[in-house]
């Protein structure tokens, strides 16, 4: 049985479970309990251990989708999950400044615990005040284009778009020889 | 382009830092529309950058032009600054045109910026305002060169993030920074080779310290400082654009043991509910390795179902 492990993380509110959601053909084993905390400014549930959702393949290949949690008193589960899958998309919600920063310093914890290759999925792009992409890339500290992961505009309620980022992570992990024979 | 927002959401010097790494050129309006502590700073502020660099302030509540600043302080005439006020420079600023002209000295429009930079120290001050950033080229021809102030420039320039450095050194009031104060255990890394200025003593200690691998509570046993001070200083530093914070990454042991042994189970978890899950994959993890046809048929899986 071949499996690809695919993370999904990023702040609060950036479309994690939206994501896993939009593309998985069984319904998202989640961990969804009510808001409690500045979060419930946001949104009324938040995930609290991680999400999982599946495609199938063939009997032999399957995808399993991973999202994490996004609040940082839940870092433990990204300790947990992200080491173990073979690539993860960093969502940001581009509409919501007052995240970047907290991106920004997730974005450092997780490249500081794994060398997991990963892509930039921007979320949010269509609302009003949504920064563009090189901004973005900036506020997360990806200075160098010529070194930064790749970004993408994703819409994460669509399973169309949530596909081309998710080849996009699997174009990458062909790029680089990491976990791949 | 156009980059907007609040001040409360995004900070001044995560702005001034965002511009500076970006080389932005163009123009930022700031209102201010809380300053508890001094409400002389509410208003309409101008702010103009020139690849990163600031280059003027334009205070549009308190306008006070350069020439008048110049007048006011006696170092032309009457006669001259009028003559000046209807000048089309030649795309220069018109500090240079007047040291070119040896009208005014260095010294003289080095006095004159610091006074327009003064004004953004201020700004550091302030909780409450929103910002708006028009990206706009100083070399295009377009039309909106037209709007590009030469006559409120000396010439003179500083990096946006320098200005950061030194405003936040003269800092008083830091619960406007209050939650972007570095986490005590998260270490330094650096992010340039050298820093770009000279740095205070308690700066150049964290910077030397900036390996990675010490927390700043540590840091701050180790160089006998109070831990607050040195989130402080780490902050100026990161938004200087010289450091950022990073989590420590402990290598050893049990913890790693037992996290392993967790993300195991919770990935069986997961796919055991798949119904797959074979007695080798259990014994599978983080080293699993994946076959490139297999990557393959996994792109075009998604090609053809969501295509």
């Amino acid at each position: 049985m071949e499996i690809l492990k695919i993370g999904i993380t990023g702040t609060v509110g950036a479309g994690k479970t939206t994501f896993v959601r939009a593309i998985s053909e069984i319904e998202v084993v989640d961990t969804e309990r009510v808001a409690r905390d500045e979060t419930a400014l946001i949104k009324t549930t938040t995930t609290v251990a991680f999400d999982f959702g599946r495609l199938t393949l063939n009997s032999g290949q399957i995808l399993h989708l991973y999202g994490t949690p996004g609040q940082f008193r839940f870092d433990f589960m990204w300790d947990i999950l992200i080491p173990n899958v073979h690539g993860y998309v960093f969502l940001v919600d581009t509409s919501r400044p007052q995240n970047f920063r907290a991106s920004r310093r997730l974005l450092n914890y997780m490249k500081q615990k794994t060398q997991t290759p990963l892509i930039i999925g921007l979320t949010h792009t269509d609302c009003q005040g949504a920064w563009q992409p090189e901004d973005i890339a900036l506020t997360l500290g990806l200075v160098d284009s010529n070194t930064r992961p790749p970004i993408i505009k994703v819409n994460a309620t669509n399973s169309h778009s949530v596909a081309q980022c998710l080849i996009l992570l699997v174009e990458q992990l062909l790029k680089t020889d990491f976990n791949v024979i | 382009m156009t980059i907007s927002g609040f001040l409360e959401s995004f900070s001044f010097p995560e702005l001034l830092r965002l511009i500076d790494l970006g080389s932005k050129s163009g123009r930022l309006i700031l209102q201010v529309r809380s300053a508890p502590n001094n409400s002389e700073l509410l208003g309409l502020y101008h702010i103009w950058f020139r690849e990163g660099r600031l280059v003027t302030v334009i205070n549009r509540s308190n306008y006070q032009s350069l020439i008048a600043q110049i007048e006011s302080r006696g170092w032309l005439s009457q006669f001259i600054s009028q003559k000046l006020k209807h000048l089309c420079l030649p795309e220069i600023p018109l500090g240079s045109y007047l040291e070119e002209k040896k009208l005014l000295t260095e010294q003289q429009l080095d006095s004159l910026f610091q006074t327009q930079t003064a004004q953004v120290y201020q700004l550091f001050e302030v909780p409450v305002g929103c910002f708006l950033f028009h990206e706009i080229s100083f070399q295009s021809n377009s039309d909106k060169k037209r709007r590009i102030p030469w006559l409120e420039m000396t010439g003179k320039s500083i990096r946006a993030i320098e200005i950061s450095l030194n405003a936040l050194r003269l800092q008083q009031n830091w619960d406007i920074f209050a939650d972007q104060l570095p986490e005590s255990s998260y270490a330094l890394t650096k992010l340039v080779g050298q820093p770009y200025c000279k740095l205070i003593p308690l700066e150049w200690q964290l910077w030397e310290l900036a390996n990675g691998q010490i927390s700043l509570k540590a840091i701050a046993g180790k160089i006998n400082q109070p831990l607050l001070k040195v989130q402080k200083a780490a902050l100026s530093l990161i938004m200087a654009g010289l450091v950022d914070e990073m989590p420590i990454v402990y290598t050893p042991s049990s913890t790693k043991y037992t996290s392993d042994r967790v993300s195991r189970s919770l990935m069986q978890i997961s796919s055991s509910n798949t119904v797959l899950t074979t007695t080798k994959n259990r014994q599978r993890h983080q080293t699993d390795r994946l076959n490139i046809s297999f990557l393959k048929a996994v792109v075009n899986f998604l090609r053809s179902k969501f295509g």
